[in-house]
């Protein structure tokens, strides 16, 4: 899922749990780590995903066996190079509030994500330059997504039936949204909104409902 | 058609070094005749799908009914055994949905308006309910065809979620996902 995660209570007190995972690499390994995700976000806010082992190696000015050594391959590289910034504005998005919470908090931070490029430009940016290759973006995010979207199907909120595949054509609608909003820019992010608004069709949600949902003030604080 | 081999083993992100090697020409010809690679591969998207749609329809009136319309998604669903080489191009194109649902917009769009306009699709909000369901489209293409996760009875079963989009009941979206297929 795209605009759904995993945030929840346990990354709310602490958001240094967000960071990479890898406590047991020493610290020199942690940094140069560090290092070439930001390099790579670097690289996928003006490339892409497609851009070459050389285009990055001359960016980041590191040898390729440099990448296979932290990361496997450079598939990989990206891939979490996408989960963690995707991550960290998850936990500014979510304000504190879990994201297993309810539909409300789900659809507001997927709004938000139609709102990054004032927010978060280079976050913008990088789904700017991925998101016609949705296959790479869900990869990446989908597993901080899929248990709140599973949690709030749970809750009843979403209709539970037939949830895999609801779930793939949903992250393929919102692909197609952000597509718009960040790629052609065809889209506003009010258009966006209506999008959406239409798209959670998907999971059965009456249009009075889905109006509503995605109607909300987000500036308010949380609902509880 | 060179190009078109190149979407079936490269994909739409092939470059002209590519496409020239194929060719067997050199990268200023295809600049000169198609003015860039992206154009050239579009083309070629685009006549494979005509094609294949032409084929598909067969002797029905494009833009007939949902239903004419709703047979060529399955058949489409159905391509690997009856066109084994499109299926090849839409595995790989479908890596990157907005070239696809571009390359065929000219070629698929008349068909959804016009039956929009004899009422069996809402008009209101028309251009996103299309954009939406041509990306909900682009998923099941690329799992029965890329991933293979998909088989085309369960393609159907997809198909038949995405008619949510443009407000089709539950039933009336089964009766039409589940027609004998005319081949």
């Amino acid at each position: 899922m795209l605009c759904l995660n995993s945030y929840n209570r346990s990354m709310a007190d602490n958001p240094k749990s967000t960071e990479n995972p890898g406590s047991h690499l020493s610290a020199a390994t942690t940094r140069n780590r560090a290092a070439l995700i930001r390099s790579a976000q670097q690289v996928l806010a003006e490339i892409g995903p497609e851009a070459t082992v050389e285009q990055f190696v001359a960016h980041a000015q590191v040898s390729p066996t440099t990448i296979y050594n932290h990361f496997g391959s450079k598939e990989a590289m990206f891939s979490q190079a996408l989960a963690q910034i995707f991550r960290e504005w998850l936990v500014w998005a979510h304000n504190g509030v879990p994201a297993d919470e309810s539909l409300d908090v789900m659809i507001d931070v997927c709004r938000k994500l139609f709102r990054i490029q004032q927010t978060h430009p280079l976050l913008g940016e990088i789904v700017g330059k991925t998101i016609n290759n949705p296959r790479f973006v869900i990869d990446a995010v989908m597993a901080d997504s899929l248990p709140a979207l599973e949690a709030i199907a749970r809750l009843g909120q979403l209709n539970n039936a037939e949830f895999d595949k609801r779930t793939r054509l949903f992250a393929y609608c919102v692909a197609g949204i952000l597509h718009g909003v960040h790629a052609t820019h065809e889209l506003s992010p009010a258009d966006a909104d209506v999008s959406l608004e239409i798209a959670l069709a998907i999971w059965n949600l009456s249009p009075e409902a889905a109006r509503a949902v995605t109607s909300r003030d987000l500036n308010s604080g949380p609902t509880d | 058609m060179a190009a078109q081999e190149v979407l079936a083993t490269v994909g739409p992100n092939a470059d002209v070094a590519q496409l020239a090697k194929h060719a067997g020409v050199s990268p200023d010809t295809v600049d000169n005749f198609f003015g860039n690679t992206e154009t050239l591969l579009m083309t070629a998207f685009d006549q494979k799908w005509r094609e294949f749609v032409e084929w598909a329809y067969g002797d029905v009136p494009k833009g007939d009914s949902l239903e004419a319309i709703i047979d060529v998604c399955r058949k489409l669903f159905r391509a690997r055994e009856t066109h084994p080489d499109f299926s090849r191009i839409l595995a790989k194109a479908l890596d990157h949905p907005d070239f696809v649902i571009d390359a065929v917009r000219d070629a698929a769009m008349p068909a959804l308006e016009h039956v929009a306009l004899r009422g069996q699709l809402p008009s209101d909000d028309f251009d996103r309910r299309a954009q939406l369901w041509a990306y909900a489209i682009a998923r099941i293409l690329r799992d029965v065809h890329a991933t293979l996760q998909l088989s085309p009875a369960a393609a159907d079963a997809s198909l038949e979620k995405t008619l949510d989009i443009w407000d089709i009941s539950p039933k009336t979206a089964k009766i039409i996902t589940s027609r004998s297929l005319k081949t």
